[in-house]
């Protein structure tokens, strides 16, 4: 019986590091998971993986030793003399205490490293290295991000939702703010969480070294929704960012097709109690601003993508694809439904 | 020892089974009320006692209403509407400023909320807006029990209430 | 001071049992279980409702799990998985885990300690009952569709009255303040059992592990459940009387909550595992033949672990933008509490590796408690370096961590410690060939279930959402934990089976099955009323294994002792030495627990109904209870000259 439980626990020991293994080759691998952070992009998000991956390797090395330590000390072979019944002498060997006393000087020793590890990176990321680009301000509410670009001169100052850009390569500051309860501003691949509560104004700040499209996620319980609460973070060259952020400031234009024309009245008389839509006389601030809508590449924040006849089934009824959410079900009629998408398919 | 385990058991796990019978929330409500909308007409209120040919003055009671009086759950989001359509930029909260306090219990166009829905759906004299259309029905329905609540407190917010589908 | 010396010593004979008999017994049927204050029967009905509420548990942890198995599943609404997640965190960790604990060391302290009952045998009554009403209050929600959705740490603001104005957080809120009543109730009884009712030469440095561990345990609840009944008791008042302590267009504080909380909740997840800890600690050295290896730093561990657990608290709370200065020291704090377990897991491994195991089912749960609690160790280890809690916080790996601390550091003992003590309460042992099934099916499936856990969270999956999309890389990861989940939940219901099988059809136990050390083998199995025919005196730690272990010249008396028969009556030692002190009386069976906990549980459902009247009625009971409970009419000391040998 002894020796088939040996077999077994050594089996099991190398299936077990074995998919440690694989695990973690997948978790870090080529195609990174959306919201993996085993892979970094930006200088934070760096600092933070090495650390990461320090604990996690002491971890996973702690783990196998001890385990092959446990299966040695039930299996180790032992002299078969002595009767079932009797008792181990238990004289402590001044080796066994040595042995324990060793193994405890070392995971101190280990601790005590860690420690000096965390308060280093964590100075080390508390501030960007330059002075950031520019702030974002974040407000969060259930279920979805206003994002509101700050800037000194008020003509520069563009609200958008959910969906971001930022050039690559320089530090950018977040000013996270709530409306309501408390939810967690997350992007993975570039900086870790930080919480947005309501009666403060926390900060933090992320930089983006490569191009590239990042997602993000809230990251602390806030209802029902919580789980359709994604970001979307694009990173770009300087130029790209200019370009878009110019586009962004712009007003949206007069619709030239009739079928849009009527969707804009039926929006400024039915959607504009809480959209806005720079340019047109809808400034609702309970819902996000849809003023270059057709730029983002999901509506309802991630929950379903921003093509074909999604935008339609969106407003024709929330309640199905997003229960619980704050836009209601309204009552459009077949017409005013065709029109007020046509409308809105003309916000670039 | 007796052993009451097996039946106590039984019993809790049956509370278990009938957690799914999770009660409903706006967004379930919210569906199936504007499913109704299309058919339903708003209900006719009056706004003062004289009518000529001496009739008397019609207040139709809503079956909306009624449902929506006293969910806590409907007044909460309707306290969320009231900020968000910035009733409080005249109303402030409740107390009133440039338009009329809603915590008292002077009602220029009617106290019940069929009457309170009614004034936020057309609008009324001296600067209130119409909202018919801005907001869906559901909603000013919502808004329409907040208001309600400032000047009725639902009674104690006990657990029948609670319980109420 | 009584003359104990005065107390003839006599030898236990079956006269002394019969008459021993008489006065412990307590009354036959119903109304003899309700009124009964024997520990055992307490225990053994602390230990049957907290698995009642564990199997509740995890049939919520199932019907997640079937909801997470695939991405974009509809078979829960958002609500719904909302109230399943919630009421799975709380029965789990407030109505099972700490329960369970209580109940084994109800019915193993005064046996592993040479006492007849607990210090105050009425108040261990009243804590069951409250115990047990408590969990009906909160089931109750879920039967009625009301129950608490706002996760068990239940975060303002989403559970104050704007964002959550049913009465689903008011009944979680007022379950709780009442299970904590018999939580501090209970840790008092225990402590003042520990410091009081021991047998004599029972020092201090003697004590079972065990007793270590729910010793800390039962001090850190004292200390620390005041923070979680304030908590909710603010949330409360917030809700229904307008009060502002959280609310903040007012000037309260939503931190606020998160800091009593967690002042609660740390400690309290020590208070959950320490005891498990000692029962291993005291069951594993058994099938490896030999004593604990290092009892004196392992028990000052397990003292160390819950002082440090009192400065950690918020490492839950290092996303919120603390300032670094704060967040540094309990960074280090977090780091510095793996000390004392690193010691504990050395001391088990060297007890192992010194020793010759037994392979029994009880020793297989043991041993793979050992990787468990180093797998869960290491997980909380990360999560230590606030930088990488950034990263993981609120992500699978934490529900990873807490699963396999919990599971591995709590469950697992817990069913060990069944399989070691069932033949001392029941009679009968439990099968050792289900009880490998057992093991293997609960090893395998937990395994199964949370091992790839770690790995989804690592690729970012968020907690407590009800549904994932496609896209994200956690598909197969899910699965794979659902279908784990299933197969730990057979291994869980394979021993309940075994259980019950072996009620009616296990061997016959004999007084001593497993050849252990400690007193609670000496008595027969079950044990009598009374448990001891006359109070032994104890000479060192392992009193049955005296005369093979040769560790010291002095032997304990387990066959001559004090008969302490005049009626109920124990003995009480000092504190740290067990010198023989005084002889207290013990109560007799009594209702006044059971009429007070339905009246306490009576005035907190009229709170929750907001009604006056019932609450005023509510206390009048309760006063009556305890009119009688209190009432002077029987003598709880008497003097030694009076009583005969």
């Amino acid at each position: 019986m002894n020796a088939l439980l040996r077999k077994l626990g050594k089996c099991g020991f190398r299936l077990f590091l074995a998919s440690v293994l694989a695990g973690l080759g997948s978790a870090a691998g080529v195609a990174a998971p959306p919201l993996g952070y085993l892979q970094s992009f930006g200088s934070k998000a760096d600092s933070i993986l090495n650390l990461t991956w320090g604990l996690l390797i002491i971890s996973i090395l702690v783990v196998v030793v001890m385990t092959a330590l446990v299966l040695w000390a039930i299996f180790r072979s032992r002299d078969v003399s002595r009767d079932e019944r009797g008792l181990e002498n238990i004289e402590s060997s001044k080796r066994s205490v040595h042995v324990f006393e060793f193994g405890l000087g070392l995971t101190m020793l280990i601790l005590i490293g860690c420690v000096a590890w965390t308060m280093v990176t964590l100075a080390a990321i508390d501030h960007p290295h330059e002075k950031p680009a520019f702030t974002l301000e974040i407000t969060g509410q259930q279920w979805w991000w206003k994002i509101r670009y700050l800037s000194d001169q008020p003509s520069q100052i563009f609200t958008t939702a959910n969906e971001f850009h930022v050039p690559v390569g320089v530090p950018i500051k977040i000013k996270l703010r709530s409306k309501d309860v408390i939810h967690s501003f997350w992007v993975p691949a570039l900086t870790g969480k930080t919480d947005l509560i309501p009666g403060q104004i926390n900060t933090t700040w992320l930089e983006a070294d490569k191009p590239g499209v990042y997602s993000g996620q809230c990251a602390e319980y806030c209802g029902a929704q919580h789980a359709h609460m994604g970001l979307r973070l694009i990173a770009e060259s300087a130029e790209k960012f200019e370009a878009w952020r110019k586009d962004q400031l712009k007003s949206a234009s007069e619709p030239a097709a009739s079928n849009a024309k009527a969707g804009l009245v039926v929006f400024e008389s039915r959607c504009a109690g809480c959209h806005a839509v720079r340019g047109t006389s809808a400034g609702g601030v309970y819902g996000p601003d849809l003023s270059h809508l057709m730029t983002r590449a999901t509506l309802a924040d991630g929950t379903i993508p921003n093509k074909g006849g999604y935008l339609a089934g969106w407003i024709a009824d929330p309640q199905h694809i997003k229960p619980g959410s704050r836009m209601p079900r309204v009552a459009l009629s077949g017409e005013e439904l065709q029109a007020v998408t046509a409308y809105l398919r003309t916000l670039r | 020892m007796k052993n009451p385990f097996p039946a106590f058991t039984c019993l809790l796990l049956l509370s278990c089974v009938s957690a799914c019978d999770v009660k409903e929330t706006k967004s379930t409500q919210a569906s199936k009320a504007d499913k109704d909308q299309a058919d339903r007409r708003e209900p006719r209120v009056a706004l003062v006692p004289l009518t000529p040919g001496a009739q008397k003055p019609v207040v139709d009671r809503s079956a909306e209403g009624r449902r929506i009086m006293n969910d806590p759950e409907q007044i909460a989001a309707g306290k969320q509407l009231f900020a968000a359509m910035n009733c409080n930029g005249c109303h402030f909260n409740g107390g009133g400023g440039i338009g009329p306090p809603l915590m008292d219990n002077i009602w220029i166009y009617g106290d019940s909320i069929e009457n309170i829905a009614a004034t936020i759906r057309e609008g009324r004299p001296n600067g209130m807006p119409s909202f018919r259309g801005f907001l869906p029905e559901q909603q000013i329905w919502q808004v329409a029990a907040y208001v309600r609540s400032l000047s009725h407190p639902p009674a104690t917010q006990s657990a029948d209430q609670g319980m109420k589908k | 001071m009584a003359q104990i010396s005065a107390i003839p010593i006599v030898d236990a004979t079956p006269e002394l049992a019969r008459k021993l008999d008489g006065i412990w017994t307590s009354g036959s049927g119903v109304l003899g279980w309700l009124s009964s204050v024997d520990h055992k029967s307490i225990g053994i009905r602390y230990i049957v409702t907290a698995f009642i509420f564990l199997l509740m548990g995890g049939v919520e942890a199932l019907v997640m799990r079937v909801q997470l198995a695939r991405p974009d599943q509809h078979f829960l609404t958002p609500e719904q998985y909302n109230e399943f997640f919630t009421m799975h965190g709380v029965s789990m960790i407030f109505w099972y885990a700490s329960p369970i604990l209580s109940g084994i060391s109800n019915y193993i302290w005064p046996l592993l300690l040479g006492s007849r009952d607990m210090a105050f045998p009425r108040l261990n009554a009243l804590s069951y009952w409250i115990y047990l009403f408590s969990g009906i209050f909160l089931y109750a929600s879920f039967a009625a569709g009301v129950a608490p959705d706002a996760g068990w740490f239940n975060y303002v603001p989403y559970a104050s009255m704007d964002y959550n104005p049913g009465i689903n957080i008011d009944v979680y809120s007022l379950a709780l303040i009442l299970l904590g009543i018999s939580t501090t109730v209970g840790a008092v009884n225990f402590i003042v059992t520990l410091l009081r009712t021991r047998a004599p030469g029972m020092s201090i440095n003697r004590l079972p592990i065990m007793v270590w561990g729910t010793l800390t345990a039962s001090v850190g609840n004292v200390l620390a459940v005041p923070a979680v009944s304030l908590a909710f008791f603010l949330l409360w008042l917030d809700r229904r009387f307008g009060t502002h302590f959280y609310d903040v267009p007012t000037g309260g504080q939503p931190l606020l909550w998160q800091h009593l909380f967690w002042m609660f909740g740390h400690p309290w997840v020590y208070a959950i595992v320490l005891p498990a800890m000692g029962i291993v600690s005291d069951a594993l050295p058994v099938f490896c033949r030999r004593p604990l290896f290092g009892y004196t730093v392992v028990a000052l561990s397990t003292v160390l672990t819950m002082v440090i657990g009192f400065g950690v608290w918020v490492h839950h709370m290092f996303a919120t933008g603390l300032p670094n200065i704060g967040m540094s020291f309990f960074s280090a704090a977090s780091f510095v509490i793996v000390i004392p377990s690193a010691v504990a897991v050395f001391a088990w491994t060297a007890t192992i590796a010194l020793g010759r195991p037994r392979m029994t089912t009880a020793f297989l749960f043991f041993a793979s408690f050992i990787v468990m609690f180093v797998i869960g160790g290491v997980s909380g280890f990360m999560t230590a370096a606030v930088p990488v809690d950034w990263q993981l916080t609120d992500t699978y790996f934490i529900v990873a961590h807490i699963h396999y601390v919990l599971i591995g550091i709590n469950v697992f003992p817990v069913i060990g410690g069944i399989y070691y003590w069932f033949p001392k309460m029941t009679g009968r042992m439990l099968s050792e060939r289900l009880g490998k099934w057992c093991f293997w099916l609960t090893f395998i499936g937990f395994n199964v279930a949370f091992l790839p856990m770690h790995l989804t969270g690592l690729r970012g999956m968020p907690r407590r959402i009800y549904t994932y999309g496609p896209d994200f890389g956690w598909n197969t990861l899910n699965m794979i934990s659902s279908i784990g989940a299933f197969v730990l939940a057979i291994g869980i219901l394979l021993f309940l089976v075994d259980v019950a099988i072996s009620l009616r059809r296990g061997a016959r136990a004999v007084d001593n099955p497993w050849d252990a050390p400690t007193l609670e083998w000496a008595v027969p199995s079950p044990p009598p009323d009374y448990n001891f025919v006359v109070i032994p005196k104890v000479a060192s730690r392992h009193p049955l294994w005296e005369d093979r272990l040769g560790e010291t010249g002095e032997r304990s008396l387990l066959n001559r002792g004090w008969a302490l028969d005049d009626g109920r009556e124990t003995l009480a030692t000092t504190s740290i030495d067990a010198e023989p002190d005084a002889i207290l009386k013990m109560p007799e069976d009594s209702f006044a627990p059971l009429i007070l906990a339905i009246s306490l549980s009576g005035l907190f459902v009229a709170m929750l109904a907001q009604s006056v009247g019932g609450g005023v009625l509510a206390l009048c009971v309760g006063f009556i209870a305890m009119l009688t409970w209190l009432w002077p009419e029987r003598v709880t000391f008497r003097p030694v000259e009076e009583s005969h040998g």
